[in-house]
């Protein structure tokens, strides 16, 4: 079949661009037969976009790639259909796959980064497949480039087309590879996780520069994500997968408000929202493994984890049942009419003035904490005179954890927070600046702080994988503070490691264990039980639920609010995600280029009065509610370079409510409004305190919170 | 790009200065000096016939003003004379060095070209038929010494076959068969050691690559499989390659000592065996500072290569 | 163990669905090298006791005997028995290219991993000393030292373990350096742990993958280079049974008796093979592990 018949095919009207039937995918490794995907079926039509949504492990990006034909060598199609329009993709041979690929169908990638080839500029990258798949002369072809990158709002595309990819931010990269995609107007674009690893604004201008483009497009869409907030915002239907199978399948609408399966269920319930907070209700955990796909139960794959399994459920295999009107519109349960109706625990509260004042005393007090760091001045710069150069991480920042009690340091990448958790563990010493732990000045490196001070203070990382030494069992990892602090007799660590152990709600024969044998969410919580076991007054969480998928996040994050309650420890909790900041902090810290922006308790900072950057920033994220609606507030441009920053207000390069020259010179004032409500901006008081609520539930007036 | 060969040719410049301290402070570690060499001679040497010497050949100066002495001849072209030729180093270290690239380059290119092609061939297959047989072929390749193959080769092709002279003296004829007649034997023994070399970290690196989702997204553009592999995959892949081309030169500069030694052949290599044997501490300083420049020169090369070929490495 | 006997029932659930890994496969490779390298520890252990001959017993009436059934691998110019002098030399060479490659390899490592993780100028220092050192080619740097040595057995180990050392060094510094800051370095450091408390306990245990692949690969080069110095006459001198040497004092008769030359190299190509193999496969298995870990 030649390139012209294949396309006139899929642009026949009632035939759907994709359409997936009883599709089967394994992986063989050391001998076994890993089955990724069993008995998909998927149709995506024209302009339409559809979500593919699971935890890691459940196939999606299998699906994704077979949609293709793109699996690597080890993934193989076992059984089923693909069609591509009228044309039967697994069909075609390698010519006639390679006429397709990239101009019909067309993919976005995960990670842009390495998306890219690293040795060639960006728009050559672009130039390659249209010189591959059109007809066009170079001048036409280069035309035709930098009209695509300016499509993609890429500033200056004639500059950016003579770039390497390295030269381009995360967000751009992404650009580079939309505009790749749409080079050929292709029918359908499948998008496997295109804003993870993106921060939240920048995640919201690619979704929106995506919507728009398929507007004009009119392309299908088949988007591969994890992420339930982006579905609600962006598709309009949606499938939810697990461990291989589509468990139901909707319209966005139907599947978030009436959610038929218990996976799904839980999945909603299981996710911070921007209006729960812990003192309202614990999150819902899902507990339990994925099964093992080399050795696959009978019966419903979530059986073992469901909280509605009757033995009828193990039994034989389930068949799907239609929800709605419709094929398309179906769950894979035998119990869903039986179990109780789903809520969703909407809330609007009234905001008191001046928050919650059970401000507790006062645990750690940071005050006018700088920390700036000279880039490294190797060997070969000090014989090239290379000047010093300095990055601002940290810059004045002042203040305080209560005892007991959750700060959030909420900020994108480079915003500082890690730097600002490092100090305060002792990983980075400050430039100048003081920071008094009940009554004891601390010094700048752990090294120089006394042991006890070294104890009263622990850190939970961000990466589960990295943060237990490989070579170390479970019980020599916990065990190590208490020996070093000398907390209990050597004869009782073994028992004090399994009480710790049980405080985490692993069982004690994790002990002998060795992190390989350790899923991620595990991981992280051995860390948490290595860093109460020191009896800490004060730990600072770096990130530890980001490379977690939400039920394992929900699970850490329900133990570290229970841990607190009992030990009456601070944390100072450091994330980039809005949702699980609001559910944990007591107080919340928005930072930006190394400064504070705002702080307060979470039902100050979340209403109005905003900082800008905090309201750009609520604006951008993506609530897993399609009731919820948003202004929309886009910022330009990138964050600046930290190093040797400008004078002023560090958001007034971006800021969308900047008033004048003043935000280009002078730092900006402090606005307290009621006890802890502290603001730094430029903006007179009055018109910060006209300010609208940027999400609301539709039709209602009052911000969510 | 430019800076980036400023900063390189500077550390080039320091990495030499460091090489001859080194070569310097080992050659005068030598048990006995030149004056003993040379007097050794006669067997009942006067005892002022001993200082006369030392002092004629400046070996009674402090040691750092015999260092920069030999460091200021050096800059202005004079390497100084062989004790035991009695005539200057420099025409004698640059016959030789002539001789040796004419083994070393032919050798290069050649494996250079055949390395990549069947580091690549191995690689689109990793584990299949060819690559098996590839793999078997470089792994033998780079287990025989050279002394070893080189005897082989001589039994074979010039002891059984009579194809080709078992030593490769230049004595007579000339032209560019009589050469490639000559040159045979040596040229084949280092080829095959550097091929086996190249094409192993070929086929690895190619291999790494072919797994980078660069890769995927260039073959999911539809482009046909000979770009996927030779313009977006070996460009990257070429990067490791490149230093264990350059690590290569350096052998060939110095390593074919044992090239030379087995086939009589009087190159660079045999110059330094020669200088060890005879204790001719000049020529020994002076030849070793050659070699090891060659292979210096070899890795900046390399790595403004590499520069050329990864653009991140140029801005950093 | 009084806390195994009562477990909760979500324990038990946990147990049962812990990930069964399946066994990994040893790469054929590692086998067989190691087999190989087996075999001729094995004769440098017992090889000068179970010859035929002693390997310098000289046989005046049967000089340069082909292979017979009273000389299995044939005699030399001396009439020496080659078969004898092949198993005896065995030891020799084991001997010196694996004490090369332990004194490269432990000074190496204390360098690399001192210096990786100290960093700083300390480090600029070091790692320019190895620039410099590693701007030789080995052999000949090898050469130089033995040169200025003297030659013989124990400078040929000792210029190896030269040649070795800033190489071996600025592999632990690079694994190293990849460690210095993962976080369960960092939280070493938030606890307040001693400086060799981090670099032993903490960071050492981990870079024994690279530290196993480098020694393989040094192991093959400090083969080669002990041959190849004998050979030049830089490294064991006449009459011991080193392979090398007796290529080099027997190659005139290569001609008219290639089993001169056949044994020993034979001997030399099977070992470096055999270290070679045992390399890749150690290797694949190290990467293979470390996949199946993640």
């Amino acid at each position: 079949m030649n390139r012209a018949a294949a396309a006139a095919r899929a642009t026949e009207p009632d035939i759907p661009v994709l359409s997936i039937r009883d599709l089967h995918v394994s992986y063989f490794a050391r001998g076994q037969e890993i089955r990724a995907v069993r008995g998909v079926n998927i149709t995506v039509r024209a302009g339409e976009t559809l979500a593919l949504v699971g935890e890691s492990g459940s196939g999606k990006s299998s699906v994704a790639f077979s949609a293709m034909r793109g699996l690597d060598a080890a993934g193989r199609i076992m059984k089923g259909s693909i069609h591509f329009g009228a044309t039967d993709l697994l069909a075609l041979n390698a010519q006639e796959l390679r006429a397709i690929q990239g101009s019909r169908i067309a993919m976005v990638y995960q990670d842009p980064q390495t998306a890219l080839n690293p040795g060639f500029r960006v728009g050559d990258q672009i130039a390659e497949v249209l010189k591959e798949h059109t007809d066009g002369t170079p001048s036409a072809t280069r035309e035709r480039v930098l009209q695509l990158l300016e499509e993609v709002k890429l500033p200056d595309p004639a500059n950016v087309a003579l770039r390497y990819p390295h030269e381009l931010s995360g967000g751009q990269q992404q650009r580079v590879l939309i505009a790749m995609a749409f080079a050929c107007n292709p029918q359908l674009l499948i998008m496997d996780e295109p804003t993870t690893g993106l921060d939240v604004t920048t995640e919201a201008h690619i979704l929106d520069l995506v919507a728009n483009l398929q507007r004009s497009h009119g392309s299908a869409i088949l988007y591969i994500t994890h992420n339930l907030g982006v579905v609600a915002r962006f598709c309009q239907r949606v499938a939810v997968m697990y461990a291989g199978e589509i468990l139901e399948e909707g319209p966005v609408s139907r599947v978030f408000s009436k959610p038929a399966h218990p996976y799904t269920r839980s999945l909603l319930s299981c996710i911070p929202r921007l209006d729960l907070s812990k003192h309202d209700r614990p999150l819902s955990a899902i507990e339990g493994r994925l099964p093992n796909l080399a050795n696959l139960p009978q019966g419903c794959i979530f059986a073992a984890r469901c909280e509605f399994r009757r033995e009828i459920c193990e039994q034989s295999a389930i068949e799907a049942e239609n929800v709605g009107k419709g094929t398309e519109d179906f769950v894979r349960c035998v119990r869903w009419r039986d179990i109780p109706k789903f809520k969703f625990d909407r809330h609007i509260r009234k905001r008191k003035p001046g928050g919650k004042s059970k401000q507790a005393a006062g645990l750690l007090d940071i005050e006018d904490l700088r920390c700036y760091y000279q880039l490294r001045r190797s060997f070969r710069d000090f014989i090239t005179g290379q000047k010093l150069r300095q990055v601002h991480a940290v810059d004045d920042i002042e203040l305080e954890v209560g005892h007991g009690q959750t700060l959030a340091i909420v900020g994108e990448s480079g915003c500082g927070k890690t730097t600002l958790g490092r100090t305060v563990v002792g990983l980075q010493p400050p430039t100048s600046g003081e920071q008094i732990f009940e009554g004891d000045e601390l010094e700048g490196t752990a090294r120089a702080r006394s042991a006890d001070l070294r104890r009263r203070i622990q850190i939970v990382f961000q990466n589960p994988d990295a943060t237990l030494n490989p070579q170390k069992s479970v019980g020599e990892t916990i065990r190590r503070p208490l020996q070093l602090f000398e907390l209990v007799p050597p004869e009782k660590q073994a028992d004090r490691v399994t009480e710790l152990l049980r405080s985490v709600n692993l069982p004690a024969s994790y002990a002998q264990r060795y992190p390989h044998e350790l899923s991620g969410g595990e991981k992280q919580r051995v860390a948490v039980a290595r860093a109460f076991a020191a009896e800490p007054e004060l730990i600072v969480c770096d990130e530890p639920l980001s490379a977690l998928d939400v039920s394992v996040q929900a699970a850490i994050l329900n133990l570290l609010v229970e841990l607190q309650k009992t030990s009456k420890t601070a944390y100072m909790f450091i994330s980039h995600d809005l949702s699980v900041v609001r559910y944990l902090s007591d107080q919340v810290a928005v930072m930006y280029m190394g400064r504070l922006c705002e702080i307060g308790t979470p039902e100050d900072v979340f209403v109005p009065p905003y900082h800008p950057y905090t309201e750009a920033l609520l604006s951008a994220i993506s609530l897993p509610d399609p009731l919820i609606s948003q202004e929309t507030i886009r910022l330009e441009g990138s964050v600046p370079s930290p190093v040797n920053p400008v004078p002023g207000c560090r958001f007034a390069s971006r800021c969308p409510r900047k008033i004048g020259a003043v935000c280009e010179t002078e730092d900006p004032p402090l606005h307290a409004f009621g006890k802890n409500h502290r603001l730094y901006c430029h903006i007179p008081r009055e018109e910060l305190e006209k300010m609208k609520p940027v999400i609301t539930y539709a039709g209602k007036k009052r911000a969510v919170v | 790009m430019l800076k980036y060969l400023v900063r390189r040719t500077g550390l080039l410049a320091l990495t030499l200065l460091g090489i001859s301290a080194m070569i310097f402070i080992i050659v005068q570690i030598l048990p006995g000096d030149a004056a003993d060499q040379i007097l050794e001679a006669w067997v009942e040497s006067e005892g002022g016939a001993h200082d006369i010497l030392r002092a004629k050949l400046g070996l009674d100066r402090p040691w750092y003003e015999q260092y920069f002495g030999w460091l200021w001849g050096i800059l202005h072209g004079d390497l100084g004379r062989s004790l035991s030729m009695d005539a200057p180093i420099g025409p004698i270290l640059f016959e030789r060095l002539g001789f040796s690239l004419r083994l070393a380059i032919p050798a290069l290119v050649i494996s250079v070209v055949l390395s990549l092609i069947l580091g690549v061939i191995a690689a689109v297959r990793p584990n299949g038929v060819v690559d098996s047989l590839i793999t078997v072929v470089t792994l033998t390749g780079v287990s025989v010494p050279a002394f070893v193959s080189g005897s082989l080769f001589i039994l074979i092709f010039a002891a059984w076959l009579n194809w080709f002279p078992s030593t490769s003296s230049l004595s007579e004829g000339s032209g560019f068969f009589h050469w490639a007649y000559v040159l045979a034997l040596p040229v084949a023994v280092l080829t095959l050691e550097s091929l086996a070399h190249i094409t192993r970290i070929t086929r690895s690196s190619m291999i790494e690559v072919l797994k980078t989702p660069y890769v995927r997204t260039a073959r999911l553009k539809g482009l046909p499989r000979r770009l996927v592999l030779y313009k977006h995959a070996l460009r990257n892949a070429m990067l490791p390659t490149l230093t264990v081309i350059a690590f290569n030169i350096g052998w060939m500069l110095g390593g074919v000592v044992l090239v030379e030694q087995v086939f009589s052949y009087p190159g660079l290599g045999s110059l330094v065996l020669f200088a060890i044997e005879q204790r001719d501490t000049p020529l020994l300083q002076a030849s070793m500072l050659f070699v090891a420049a060659g292979y210096c020169i070899a890795n900046a090369l390399a790595d403004i290569g590499y520069a050329l070929l990864d653009p991140r490495i140029r801005y950093t | 163990m009084a806390d195994t006997t009562i477990r909760s029932a979500d324990e038990v659930e946990v147990e049962a669905t812990r990930e069964v890994t399946p066994p990994r496969r040893i790469p054929r490779s590692l086998l067989i090298g190691g087999g190989i390298v087996g075999l001729f520890l094995v004769l440098a252990v017992i090889g000068p006791h179970i010859t035929p001959y002693p390997f310098d017993k000289f046989h005046f009436g049967s000089r340069l005997a082909p292979p017979s059934e009273e000389f299995w691998w044939g005699t030399d110019r001396y009439g020496r028995d080659i078969f004898s002098r092949v198993i005896a030399g065995a030891r020799l060479t084991v001997l010196m290219a694996g004490a090369g490659t332990i004194i490269g390899v432990a000074v190496g490592l204390l360098i690399g991993l001192f210096s990786g993780y100290v960093g700083g100028w300390i480090d600029e220092i070091l790692m320019r000393l190895t620039d410099i050192a590693m701007s030789f080619p080995g052999l000949l740097l090898a050469m130089l030292v033995v040169a200025a040595l003297g030659s013989n057995e124990i400078n040929a180990v000792l210029s190896i373990g030269i040649v070795f050392t800033p190489k071996v060094a600025r592999v632990v510094r690079s694994a190293t350096l990849g460690l210095r800051h993962v976080q369960f370095v960092e939280a070493a450091e938030v606890r307040g742990e001693s400086n060799s408390f981090i670099i032993f306990r903490e960071i050492l245990p981990n870079v024994w993958p690279p530290i196993i692949v480098e020694t393989c690969i040094r192991l093959s080069y400090a083969v080669l280079l002990v041959v190849s110095l004998s050979y030049l006459g830089l490294g064991a001198q006449p009459p011991a049974p080193d392979w090398g040497l007796m290529i080099a004092k027997e190659r005139a008769f290569l001609a008219t008796a290639p089993w001169v030359v056949f044994a020993p190299a034979a001997a030399i190509v099977s070992l470096i093979i055999g270290v070679n193999l045992f390399g890749d496969g150690m290797r694949e298995w190290l990467a293979a592990r470390k996949t199946a870990d993640e």
